[in-house]
């Protein structure tokens, strides 16, 4: 890695260990320390209530310049993730300030796990299917966080 | 600024960047607990920069939103996008590529000050129309990879990457433009020489 670590990684990094996120367990990779494997608790009254998602999270090299790259690798039935794990939040895009941290944009997830919002998909069917048939929807991402979100 | 008032601060702005309520803003607001600085201690229950998490080196106020920063923090953001990282406040460019003066700098915060052993010497790059000094924490970590014999290190400077090379004094940008300067070290303070520190003019040779 060139360069050495940014104080501020450093100063995330300790405060994520001493004091989780309630519901999220991120931690950093002991060979590369600006990639983090993150595990989401799906929050309560959820259909992912109950499910461990496991995601990636890598601090870029101009981070917090840039948004953190953070991705499921747990397959999630959610309008606004699509198959490859990608999400569709602005604050990971465009709306990146650098007076976001790994623990906001972490604590956004949950709240994306909570509030799905099928008018701003990531071009993907489960959106669709998600405003055409909420219940049968809800149904299938409770099925899917059964199915393959267990650690 | 008190803790009760940053908080407050924050809170208005994860409304503005809309992010979920159950965003918890005491524990986003990362008021510094820790002290591994020698000069922390005396500034432990002060302001923190909400870019490099640390206390404030050479604090900037920006005009219009009132939010404090590093320069050279908010000048890595300015490089990129003109906008405050708080609240999105427009944000003159200036900050990045005309340089700022002392004068601009915050009053009653100081500019951290490093420890320094009286063999160290002074560090400076060559920049526009003259040679600029490193700020007080970047000079002194190359002064002590200097001491220690290294012949490179590198450096994180608003947000890039830098290489100082020792044995060509040389500073390089590691990204696209991989632009080189000259770096120079000086045992005595340049003066009426320097054009200022790490882009702030220094106002005895404003006239200059």
């Amino acid at each position: 890695m060139a360069g050495g670590l940014p104080k501020r990684i450093l100063r995330e990094t300790e405060k994520l260990l001493s004091e989780p996120v309630p519901g999220i367990d991120a931690r950093p990779d002991e060979n590369n320390a600006r990639y983090f494997h993150v595990i989401v608790n799906g929050p309560k009254d959820t259909p992912f209530e109950s499910g461990k998602f496991k995601m990636e999270l890598f601090l870029p090299e101009d981070y917090p310049m840039t948004p953190p790259k953070l991705r499921f690798i747990t397959k999630i039935y959610h309008p606004n993730i699509d198959q490859l794990g990608r999400i569709c939040l602005d604050t990971l895009k465009d709306k990146w300030t650098p007076a976001l941290t790994i623990r906001t944009v972490l604590l956004t997830v949950q709240g994306l796990l909570s509030a799905p919002n099928p008018d701003d998909p990531l071009a993907n069917d489960v959106a669709a299917a998600w405003k055409a048939n909420e219940t049968k929807a809800i149904a299938t991402a409770r099925q899917w966080t059964r199915i393959y979100a267990q650690v | 600024m008190e803790n009760d008032e940053i908080v407050s601060k924050l809170g208005s702005l994860l409304e503005n960047l809309d992010i979920k309520s159950s965003v918890d803003v005491k524990s986003s607001v990362d008021i510094k607990s820790s002290v591994d600085e020698a000069t922390d201690s005396e500034t432990a229950n002060s302001l923190e920069c909400p870019i490099c998490l640390q206390y404030p080196n050479y604090p900037i106020e920006l005009d219009n939103c009132k939010h404090v920063f590093c320069f050279l923090c908010i000048k890595g953001v300015c490089l990129r996008i003109s906008r405050c990282p708080i609240c999105r406040a427009e944000i003159p460019r200036d900050i990045a590529f005309a340089g700022i003066t002392e004068n601009q700098l915050l009053n009653g915060t100081g500019t951290k000050e490093v420890s320094k052993q009286s063999t160290d010497a002074y560090w400076y790059y060559e920049g526009y129309r003259g040679w600029w000094e490193y700020d007080s924490v970047t000079g002194s970590k190359i002064e002590q990879a200097f001491q220690s014999g290294e012949h490179k290190l590198n450096v994180y400077l608003f947000g890039y990457n830098y290489t100082i090379n020792l044995d060509k004094m040389q500073q390089c940008r590691e990204d696209s433009t991989n632009r080189v300067r000259k770096i120079l070290r000086n045992e005595v303070q340049m003066d009426s020489d320097k054009k200022g520190v790490a882009g702030i003019f220094s106002t005895k040779n404003s006239d200059k």
